[in-house]
């Protein structure tokens, strides 16, 4: 089956940016990566994140769902994004998948 | 170079052309892999996050840790204020006009940057840097950093204008030497936090922690190119040897930790 990577990027106004991309297997989603040049505290956790996310499988309607919840138990004050802009870019990167 | 002491240290070092990504970057899509394999520029990760930025000899880096609460900042946003005000300052004593700290963590003169922040919070201490464009090349700078388009559609970079960074050089009109700019920058944050400067050079317990950090990992693709198989895929060929080539240090720069190495053993 074939491996599609698709992306979509959102910059907070005045803020950082951030982007995610979607591993498409089929019509599931295996695997996201969520990068950018925000800030944390404590940056760990971010990586903790993003382990999780790159592990993450769903199908691709409920791609939107699964990545926000990851992404609000992120145990880390963030620093110039928000949740809003992920949800944004994951939007984007959906977008561009069809 | 190395500034203060006690409650704080300020360190000043340049690199030679090599792209700096951000922690939580894929460094396949922030750079041009073609270019930097094509121009000669290696590439490395840092542990703070913010994002890609290019160094070469007309670059002056500088770091500022200082211990949690110094000067009012507890949290890491506070002290680039701190530092980013420190900075403007220190350009408008060199003669820049209109230069100004921008949140999050820029400094800009009349719109353009010319310095990014970084840095981190530790338990009791706040670590900053910045990278300052004195007199880099910005021809380099353009071919091998990929700016997104959803970063130039940010209100601040109107869209006709390509041009968003600005050297010192260019603002001040005339060659600027490295010891101006770090007399000036230490010189404004002494006075912001009411420090003493006192110069000295890295003492050998830290030249030989930065050296095992280079060995074990600033040296390594592992660390440098972090999450690249998630976009393996997308990348062509070249690309993924440009990006594997970059990710390893230059000669030069392995020839330098050596001599560091031999003069701490004798």
């Amino acid at each position: 089956m074939s491996i599609r990577i698709v992306c979509g990027e959102k910059k907070h106004p005045g803020g950082k940016l951030v982007r995610i991309c979607l591993r498409l297997v089929g019509d599931r989603v295996r695997g996201v990566l969520l990068s950018g040049d925000f800030f944390a505290d404590p940056e760990e956790e971010v990586e903790k994140l993003v382990e999780r996310l790159m592990r993450l499988e769903t199908s691709i309607d409920e791609a939107m769902e699964a990545v926000l919840r990851e992404f609000r138990e992120l145990g880390a004050e963030i620093y110039g994004i928000e949740v809003s802009d992920v949800e944004e870019a994951v939007r984007r990167a959906l977008a561009s998948a069809k | 170079m190395r500034v203060f002491s006690g409650d704080a240290a300020l360190r000043f070092w340049r690199n030679d052309r090599v792209v700096v990504i951000g922690r939580h970057q894929c460094a396949a899509l922030e750079v041009d892999a073609t270019a930097l394999r094509g121009l000669g520029v290696r590439l490395t990760r840092r542990f703070t996050g913010g994002g890609a930025v290019y160094h070469d000899l007309g670059n002056i880096n500088y770091a500022l840790v200082a211990r949690r609460g110094l000067g009012g900042a507890r949290r890491v946003v506070e002290l680039f204020r701190i530092v980013g005000e420190a900075v403007a300052e220190a350009l408008g004593s060199l003669g820049a006009r209109g230069a100004y700290y921008r949140a999050l963590n820029d400094v800009e003169i009349n719109g353009l940057k010319v310095s990014g922040l970084a840095g981190m919070t530790m338990q009791d201490r706040i670590f900053v840097h910045g990278a300052l464009l004195v007199g880099s090349d910005l021809a380099v700078l353009g071919k091998v950093l990929r700016v997104s388009r959803e970063k130039l559609s940010d209100k601040r970079f109107v869209a006709s204008r390509r041009k968003r960074v600005v050297t010192l050089e260019e603002a001040l009109g005339r060659r600027v030497a490295p010891r101006e700019v770090y007399k000036a920058i230490s010189d404004a944050l002494a006075e912001k936090l009411g420090l003493g400067t006192e110069e000295d050079n890295p003492s050998g317990a830290e030249l030989r922690e930065a050296i095992r950090l280079y060995r074990e990992k600033y040296s390594r693709p592992s660390w440098n190119l972090r999450y690249i198989g998630f976009v393996e895929t997308m990348l062509s060929r070249e690309e993924l040897e440009a990006l594997r080539w970059a990710a390893q240090p230059s000669p030069e720069q392995d020839e330098i930790v050596k001599e560091i190495e031999e003069s701490l053993a004798g």
